[in-house]
């Protein structure tokens, strides 16, 4: 199994409560995205595997070794920026420095610069960057230095229309696994055949099928043809298939639809 | 590995410019014409010119090591992950921290002697530049005192990104810095115990940096017209000692860094 959540829980080292409990998260060699709404736990889960979040509970397992033992394990990456200031450089320097750790070639992360035409990034440093310049060079490393399994945090925010048809295309063509974050069910409906988890109040559901993004619907209270069944604190829902209270594709945010069902 | 990156963040560091450079230039030109003016003579003007630059040299080292290596409070998360998910390993990311810090303190420590000498020769008409030999010995001596400050300076701050609240950290800056002027000062003012020579380096690394300077052996007072005569080969190996045992602890603690949210960390 490349990425093994098993009955996880994860803090922050600033606080001393669990911000998610019990998640269970398997993937080997696909291509999965996790959807939920702001606040919900989705960068937590990525900061977790990344060994940022603490793992107080259960285990975190990639390619088969602990990550609480890991170390020089290379071809694994996500796109959060924090992980890319281990010193002050610009872009170009970082990108030779991070490469050079990573046993890559950065000519290959240069010319995926060079494909978003954002050569102008090279000579700033990093906090000089717009806020989606930032997104795609942290999209670009993650998915360069990750190429056996990258990590996506929210990979759309802050592109414009066509960097984000760019990244699209990256996702679809990435030969290793790949894990994304997004609060937008609208990007999905380009990424057929994707697993596809639901994260609501810090516990995932699925797996569901990213082609079905239309056949989806949120149903309150118990269905039991259901795929699943989300408890949450504003009450019980179910996940249905063809028929249901509101198609979970109508909504860009998995929060609209829910406040869709109690109303 | 990342030793030339190292290098070149360490030295677009602008906190590097005013601890490393102004404030020695101003320490020197304070003991030229200021504080010890009256003093230089023909005679002790090269022994008290060496005293100043092996107390400005440790001044300098102990403000700019804390202030570089403050930046790594800004790095925890890219520590954890590139030491779990990268070819860089803590022994190899702390190698090339000192690699790089060594040619930082070439920097300074060229700078420093030559600051030093100039105000101490403005000062006093007398020839007080060391030696070739003695530049030698004095520039191989104070990088060995340079990076036992930049080992203590990392495990100041690997203490409080570990264990203790970020927000202190800028305290930090201060703590070496007050270790030299009590402990490195007494050497001014008074004849300090020699074993307190020997375990000291804020002590040692004046006394070998003071000898290397004027190429004799080293003492344990600045003040005393008798000092007494100190070992090379013994201060050497206590500092020696020193940065192994702070190197190994160092090496330890970053097992344990704990990751710093950005957002508190931009609060500081």
């Amino acid at each position: 199994m490349e990425l093994e959540l098993n009955n996880t829980s994860l803090a922050y080292s600033n606080s001393m409560k669990d911000v998610l409990s019990g998640i269970n998260l398997h993937v080997e060699s696909e291509k999965i995205a996790i959807v939920g709404s702001n606040g919900s736990g989705k960068t937590t889960i990525i900061k977790g595997i990344m060994g940022i979040a603490e793992t107080t509970k259960g285990e975190i397992r990639i390619f088969g070794r602990d990550l609480k033992n890991m170390r020089t394990m290379t071809g694994v990456s996500c796109n959060l920026d924090t992980i890319y200031r281990l010193l002050d450089l610009t872009v170009k320097k970082k990108v030779e420095m991070y490469c050079l750790i990573s046993g890559i070639d950065p000519e290959r992360v240069f010319s995926h610069i060079e494909s978003y035409e954002l050569l102008e990034i090279l000579p700033k440093k990093t906090r000089e960057l717009s806020t989606g310049q930032d997104k795609a060079f942290c999209n670009i490393m993650a998915l360069e230095m990750g190429y056996k399994m990258a990590i996506l945090d929210e990979p759309f925010e802050s592109l414009d229309v066509r960097r984000r048809l760019m990244t699209v295309n990256d996702l679809k063509n990435f030969q290793g696994s790949l894990i994304i974050n997004t609060h937008d069910f609208g990007a999905l409906k380009s990424l057929p055949n994707w697993g596809l988890y639901l994260i609501v109040e810090g516990n995932l559901y699925g797996k569901f099928n990213s082609s079905d993004i239309n056949r989806l619907y949120l149903t309150k209270g118990e269905v039991p043809s259901a795929l699943t069944t989300i408890r949450t604190l504003y009450g019980t829902f179910c996940v249905t298939l063809d028929k249901g209270d509101t198609p979970l594709s109508s909504s860009t945010d998995l929060v609209n639809s829910i406040e869709e069902v109690v109303r | 590995m990342i030793a030339k990156y190292y290098f070149r963040s360490l030295v677009t560091n602008k906190f590097l410019w005013f601890w490393g450079v102004f404030f020695s230039f101003m320490w020197a030109a304070l003991g030229a014409f200021v504080m010890d003016s009256s003093l230089l003579t023909p005679l002790n003007a090269m022994p008290i010119t060496s005293a100043w630059y092996a107390l400005i040299a440790l001044i300098s080292f102990s403000s700019v090591s804390v202030t570089l290596a403050i930046s790594m409070a800004w790095s925890t998360n890219a520590l954890i992950f590139s030491f779990k998910f990268t070819k860089l390993s803590r022994t190899r990311y702390l190698l090339d921290l000192l690699i790089a810090w060594i040619f930082v303190s070439v920097f300074l420590i060229f700078i420093g002697i030559i600051f030093t000498a100039s105000m101490f020769y403005l000062s006093s008409k007398v020839d007080v530049f060391p030696t070739y030999l003695s530049f030698l010995k004095t520039f191989g001596i104070a990088i060995l005192v340079g990076v036992f400050f930049m080992l203590i300076a990392v495990l100041l701050v690997l203490l409080v990104i570990s264990y203790s609240n970020v927000k202190i950290i800028q305290f930090l800056s201060f703590v070496p810095m007050i270790l030299v002027f009590s402990l490195s000062y007494l050497m001014i003012y008074y004849s300090p115990p020699e074993l307190l020579i020997y375990l000291s380096p804020w002590n040692s690394g004046p006394s070998l940096i003071q000898a290397a300077f004027i190429n004799q052996q080293p003492i344990n007072s600045f003040a005393s017209s008798h000092p007494e005569n100190l070992s090379w080969s013994t201060l050497l190996i206590s500092l020696v000692l020193w940065e192994l045992i702070l190197f190994a602890i160092d090496i330890y603690i970053f097992r344990r860094i704990k990751p710093q949210d950005p957002e508190a960390m931009r609060q500081i």
